[in-house]
């Protein structure tokens, strides 16, 4: 958690004590599955919210969040688990208000991995 | 090699997984949901252990235990918990349904491979983790810790006892060795189950039989083992 109180977009030590090595080739191939499915989890999740289907909403916020934490991206996570609880009560209004922070974190995480050199620019379109 | 079978629905963290197990030595099978575990199963695919998350899109993962604990071919292949769920009541369920370890999401590795390493050694811990006995006995930490601090008193006054009775006296010992024993179960001291369960068997030939003396000596060794390991300000997590 930084100063603020929030969570890291991505914790990189955390996620290289979870694979037991550093290999940025691995942190890579894993950050590109997951940038690469998350536009999709992204619109299953929209569809969800629109057709009110709570417990989709809330096994999409599940599976997410775990794949998020595993990889180290925690601010990601954390809306997930909030997307996880508000399916779970049923409250899709906060599910719907949920969306614009998950496309949020997608948008950071996207740049802290082109910062931090993880990502190469001009794969980009990959990923968006 | 030991096959493990990994059930997850989520590919990072099957391939996270995927990666310290195989990096361990063992051989992996990544299947994305309970019922292709079991069409795995079915078709021969051979497991020495199953890990599995619970929350999965066809088929849950305390659904897949019962149909495992359900069919004579793999009730004893041993199943571990890896998922994001930390209530006490899916602890509970899944350690009525016979999982054998559960460990919470995200992913410790070094957590993971000592629990691997665990089921399938024939060295038995001094005492069960936390984790674990919250498994098996549904106990919260209130529960454990109130347990644990009972059991500690009990095995303290044991060892007082048996170093008065100088291996002397064995029917004075024997309600003790059953109230330990109960503690022993539950606490998952599993070696002080075993040298009691020795024990027993050669009280009940009398004080001339030559095991006697053997076994209240590893007795006593186990006990201050036990209670080392009790009075640890950390017990085992």
């Amino acid at each position: 958690m930084n100063e603020h109180g929030e969570k890291p977009v991505f914790d990189r030590a955390a996620l290289v004590e979870r694979l037991g090595m550093d290999d940025e080739g691995l942190i890579r191939e894993l950050m590109e599955m997951f940038l690469a499915d998350l536009p999709v989890q992204i619109q299953q999740l929209k569809q969800a919210l629109e057709q009110e289907d709570g417990d989709r909403v809330m096994r999409l916020g599940h599976s997410l969040k775990g794949a998020a934490a595993n990889l180290g991206t925690d601010a990601l996570s954390d809306v997930a688990h909030r997307l996880e609880i508000a399916g779970r009560n049923g409250d899709l209004q906060s599910g719907r208000s949920l969306v614009p922070l998950i496309e949020r974190e997608h948008q950071s995480l996207l740049s802290a991995l082109f910062t931090s050199g993880i990502l190469v620019p001009g794969t980009e379109r990959a990923h968006l | 090699m030991t096959a493990i079978m990994v059930v997850e629905d989520n590919a990072i963290s099957a391939r996270i997984l995927d990666i310290n197990l195989t990096r361990a030595g063992y051989q992996t099978l990544l299947v994305p949901t309970g019922k292709s575990a079991l069409s795995a199963l079915a078709s021969g695919t051979e497991a020495d252990l199953i890990i599995t998350d619970i929350i999965m899109a066809d088929m849950d993962g305390f659904r897949l235990l019962r149909e495992l604990r359900e069919n004579e071919r793999w009730r004893r292949i041993p199943v571990m918990i890896s998922s994001s769920l930390s209530d006490t009541e899916s602890v509970r369920q899944a350690a009525v349904l016979g999982c054998r370890s559960y460990l919470i999401k995200p992913i410790q590795p070094g957590l993971l491979l000592r629990k691997i390493a665990e089921l399938f050694s024939q060295d038995k811990p001094t005492l069960r983790d936390r984790s674990e006995a919250f498994v098996q006995f549904g106990l919260d930490e209130e529960a454990y810790l109130e347990l644990a601090g009972t059991f500690g008193a009990l095995v303290r006054g044991q060892i007082v006892l048996l170093e008065q009775l100088q291996s002397q006296h064995s029917a004075l010992l024997r309600p003790a060795l059953r109230d330990l024993s109960e503690g022993a179960l539950v606490m998952g001291a599993e070696r002080l189950t075993e040298c009691i369960g020795r024990l027993q068997a050669t009280a009940g030939d009398g004080l001339s039989r030559g095991g006697w003396v053997p076994g209240y000596k590893a007795l006593l060794e186990e006990l201050k083992l036990v209670e080392e390991a009790l009075a640890s300000p950390l017990l085992p997590v």
